[in-house]
């Protein structure tokens, strides 16, 4: 019952957040001076055109930007029950819900293999390093860590876009499908080739948190195998094995779970800006057009949708610490 | 526990194996839609049109050949040789821009079209016309396009679907059309000339001064027509029921508008944030010269990359056939780099690089009396070491220049262009002691006779290019006695100065060089605050006689007929070079990319801005697969 109620409450908490993000993302993007026509005509004339003053304010009319601000909000919000988001002048007058249908799925799935490969691979190595202190794969360990938290991932990225196109004559990058599959139905042949092109993306996303991760769990081991409990467990003639997987790990995990709810911006903007560099059909290259085009639509739904993602995220975060932390529930 | 390490150690090993596939280098599969079969049979074809059309033409589903082509077809003469017909051209683009970007990046036909590759070498060619006269005091302008031409649906072309484009759309206030260049239909303000249907082929235009200019400012317009047998019933003008709204979405190009076209291709599909794909007209009404109706391509696709980087990597990795806009000097090394490795031919086209202009009518009276003094600006431009300036940013690619129109005009002439652009400190400095301007005070800064010290300050925006140029350009003058001042901020802070006139030097790219009659205001005071860099040149009158009479050529060319515009032009750009109206560090070469496996492909192109984009300096149309990308 605990439980339920717990989940129920912080949901509740959730709802009013999410109005309160909606109108501050909206209200950021309206900051900057100027609106999408601005951007489109000063787009225009750099490409040695010119608009009449007259289509300017037709085109402001009709896209509703000559209202005053509460009035383009409340047109915005209120298709959101519709699922009607605006559309996106920039990019044809797409509905922006076309836009984000394929690409949201995506960055979710993207994020997530991200978040498992960075843990998958931390963890083990952190606990191998932790148990294996000041030796020399420790040491090794290390240094790769450190090399891979200063690296910013846009660079890695880059490195990774040259090493895999221009050393290994790869095919695979530059988008998450290739030509003949971006416009083409879900199929198996899609499928493969979807995950062919995951590699790269995954790495340069997950390097940066799995270094950081893995020093964490590192250090949360050493604390853990000092305790006392893990003597006990030894002096029981418990196998090594099970003492570090059963009883050490498990304690020194939960500093990281709880903290996922904290990685999770990390981890997103990091994805960001990776696939911006790679051209992977995610939300962030598409935020970032919005953005310099101040197609205000499309640039809040989506930072809405990022807030709405995180908050859902440590929603999910919280529940699942309650979950392996008994102790947290019943507080 | 044991389950938890189980599915990790899997996700791990996916992983892994996952990137040994992409390590491994494979090339893409293609279980999906295949290209078109290989071309190699065509070299047998005799027909004079598309195998996948005769095909249809033999099922009784599309009329035949001579049916389809008007009269008298436009017959091309193709770059190289004649094709053949089959293939898809691929291309990239970073995103989408507006409507108009689309079609016009692919084919675009106007009444005439300009000499090709090199617009400003000749009149202009017969397109969509094939005749036109002016009447002799050249206030009219009677045209007469084709007989016979279709739309892609087969529904015929007549001059109605221009007087609809033109009455309906462009002289519609409610009408929102926006193409590239459809504002050079205006005669001033928004008012177009007078419009007479002669015959279901002729239009006759009557203009209030001599129009022969219009031949120049009308080749550019994207399209001269739509489609009125599609689009007249959902304009309220014809069907009350409708809007404007609605009639405003039907114009939407990419929306579907895009099938009835008589360009090349017309529009198959469109995602926009992904692809477009476009497919034969069956009725072109261009020909090569063999008769094989045009284009060679089947189909093209042009795929959305995200950004500059995604289209030069697509076209240096093979997979875009070719881009002259998104790629540039910056990927030079890269592709220079990669081309014996791949199949690929590096092309540039000549286009300006960064323009100093002088302010004339600067606040401060110091700083006027300066730029206002000749031998001050001759030294400038002579003092600026423009050899160098190339080998640093242009791969020594860096043709100097003077204050000249462009070469791709038709108003450029060599040793005109060459004026006060050579490297020579010792030459600025005699012009300059010559002048009367020397170091009174000791202190390293010129005076003018009359006591001004020559010390400006400059404007430029934070640039990739022109910063670091301006850097350099700065300590060549103080070689020479003087001083500039540089005042470096964000691009709109500077463009808000230098479009109000509230700078003493500033810098921009030298534009509205190719074609300056199309841009006059840039160069004369045609309308209010313009020239930008001489603002008060309406109403105050010229800085100076010469000035004066530059204007005066300028202004009148444009009612000229062509060999008399080209005579007025160059005399007046020989005064802009002698008075060094602004400064030009030069033309340089920017690069383009081309696939080895395209044909009929030119690789020096004139990229002309003012003038709409690549599809008239490449010819796609005439462009033939000579084999399957690999």
């Amino acid at each position: 019952m605990g439980m339920i109620t717990y989940i129920a409450r912080r949901i509740a908490m959730a709802i009013p957040l999410i109005v309160l993000i909606s109108v501050l993302c909206f209200i950021i993007i309206q900051l900057p001076p100027g609106d999408y026509i601005t951007s489109y005509s000063a787009m225009v004339a750099a490409r040695g055109g010119w608009v009449k003053p007259e289509v300017l304010t037709a085109l402001r009319e009709r896209y509703g930007l000559d209202q005053p601000v509460y009035v383009q909000y409340w047109k915005w919000v209120s298709g959101f029950p519709r699922g009607d988001f605006g559309i996106a002048m920039s990019i044809s007058n797409t509905p922006v819900r076309d836009l984000l249908a394929e690409r949201l799925p995506l960055t979710l799935i993207l994020n997530f293999l991200a978040f498992l490969f960075t843990m998958s691979v931390a963890i083990p190595i952190g606990v191998f390093s932790a148990t294996h202190k000041y030796g020399f794969a420790d040491y090794l360990l290390t240094f790769i860590a450190f090399l891979g938290i200063s690296i910013p991932g846009f660079v890695l990225a880059l490195v990774i876009i040259f090493m895999s196109v221009f050393v290994f004559g790869s095919s695979y990058i530059g988008n998450l499908f290739s030509q003949e599959f971006v416009s083409a139905p879900w199929s198996w042949a899609r499928l493969l080739d979807f995950l062919k092109h995951l590699p790269a993306p995954i790495v340069a996303i997950g390097v940066a948190g799995f270094c950081n991760s893995m020093r964490i769990m590192r250090g949360n081991m050493l604390d853990v195998l000092d305790q006392q409990y893990i003597q006990t467990a030894r002096a029981k003639g418990l196998k090594e094995r099970i003492v570090i997987r059963k009883h050490a790990v498990r304690i020194a995990i939960n500093p990281i779970i709880s903290r996922v709810g904290v990685y999770l911006p990390e981890i997103l903007a990091t994805e960001m800006l990776v696939s911006i560099v790679l051209n992977l059909p995610t939300i962030g290259p598409l935020f970032y057009q919005s953005l310099l085009a101040q197609d205000m639509y499309l640039a809040g739904t989506i930072l809405l949708i990022i807030a709405v993602l995180l908050v859902i995220g440590n929603l999910l975060a919280d529940i699942f610490l309650a979950w392996s932390d008994p102790r947290i529930r019943f507080s | 526990m044991n389950r938890r390490w189980t599915i990790a150690l899997v996700v791990v090993l996916a992983c892994l194996a996952a990137g040994s596939l992409v390590f491994a280098g494979g090339k893409s599969e293609a279980p999906g839609p295949t290209p078109e079969p290989a071309t190699a049979a065509a070299a047998e074809w005799t027909e004079k049109e598309a195998p996948m059309l005769h095909e249809l033409v033999q099922k009784g589903q599309l009329p035949p050949l001579a049916e389809r082509l008007p009269r008298n077809p436009l017959v091309v003469k193709p770059f190289s040789e004649v094709g053949r017909y089959g293939g898809t051209f691929r291309r990239g683009t970073g995103f989408f821009m507006a409507d108009e970007w689309l079609a016009s990046h692919i084919d675009g036909n106007s009444f005439w079209r300009f000499q090709w590759p090199f617009p400003g070498s000749g009149p202009v060619q017969p397109n969509l016309a094939d005749e036109w006269t002016f009447s002799a005091d050249g206030k009219q302008l009677t045209i007469h396009i084709r007989e016979g031409i279709k739309w892609s649906d087969g529904q015929p072309f007549t001059i109605d679907d221009v007087l609809f484009f033109l009455n309906d759309v462009v002289g519609d206030e409610n009408v929102t059309y926006t193409w590239y260049h459809t504002a050079n239909l205006y005669v001033e303000g928004r008012t177009l000339p007078g419009i007479q249907r002669v015959d279901d082929y002729t239009i006759r235009l009557t203009y209030p001064e001599p129009a022969y200019f219009m031949e120049t400012m009308y080749a550019p317009i994207c399209e001269v027509a739509l489609p009125a047998h599609v689009l007249k019933q959902h304009h309220p003008k014809y069907n009350a029921a409708s809007s404007y709204d609605k009639f405003n979405e039907q114009l939407i190009w990419a929306n579907g508008r895009g099938r009835v076209t008589l360009n090349a291709w017309m529009l198959e599909s469109f995602e926009a944030d992904k692809k477009m794909s476009l497919v034969r007209n069956p009725y072109y009404w261009k020909v090569d010269t063999a008769g094989n109706q045009l284009p060679y391509f089947d189909r093209m696709d042009v795929f959305v990359t995200g950004d500059r980087q995604g289209v030069a990597l697509g076209n240096a990795t093979g997979r875009f056939d070719n881009d002259a806009m998104w790629v540039g000097v910056q990927h030079l090394s890269l592709f220079l780099e990669e081309q014996p490795k791949r199949d690929f031919t590096i092309g540039h086209s000549v286009v300006g690089g960064m323009g100093i202009y002088f302010n004339f009518d600067a606040e401060n009276a110091r700083a006027r009396r300066v730029i206002r003094n000749r031998d001050f600006r001759r030294a400038f431009s002579v003092a600026i070491n423009r050899p160098q300036i190339s080998k640093a940013f242009f791969y020594d690619t860096l043709m100097p220049m003077g204050s000249s129109f462009s070469p791709n005009s038709a108003y450029f002439e060599e040793e005109v262009g060459k004026l006060y652009s050579e490297f020579d400190p010792e030459r600025a400095k005699k012009i300059l002691d010559d002048g009367g301007i020397r170091d009174r005070d000791g202190d390293g800064v010129r005076e003018l006779p009359t006591g001004e010290k020559c010390e400006v300050v400059w404007s430029v925006y934070e640039h990739d290019l022109y910063t670091p140029i301006a850097e350099i350009v700065v300590e060549d003058l103080a070689k020479v006695g003087i001083r500039l001042i540089l005042d470096v901020r964000h691009q709109n802070i500077i463009l808000d100065r230098l479009w109000t006139g509230q700078f003493e030097i500033g810098t921009y790219d030298y534009a509205n060089h190719d074609e300056p009659l199309a841009g006059l205001d840039w160069w004369i005071p045609i309308a209010e605050g313009k020239p930008f860099w001489h603002n008060t040149a309406g109403t105050a009158g010229p800085f100076s006689s010469e000035y004066g009479r530059f204007v005066e050529l300028m202004q009148g060319a444009k009612a000229l007929p062509f060999e008399q515009r080209v005579a007025a032009v160059k005399s007046a750009n020989k005064i802009m070079a002698e008075n060094v109206f602004a400064v030009h560090i030069g033309f340089y070469q920017r690069p383009n990319i081309s696939s080895n496996r395209i044909g009929n492909l030119p690789h020096q192109v004139t990229r002309i801005d003012e003038f709409g984009s690549d599809a008239p300096p490449f010819m796609y149309f005439q462009t033939y697969e000579k084999y399957p990308p690999k």
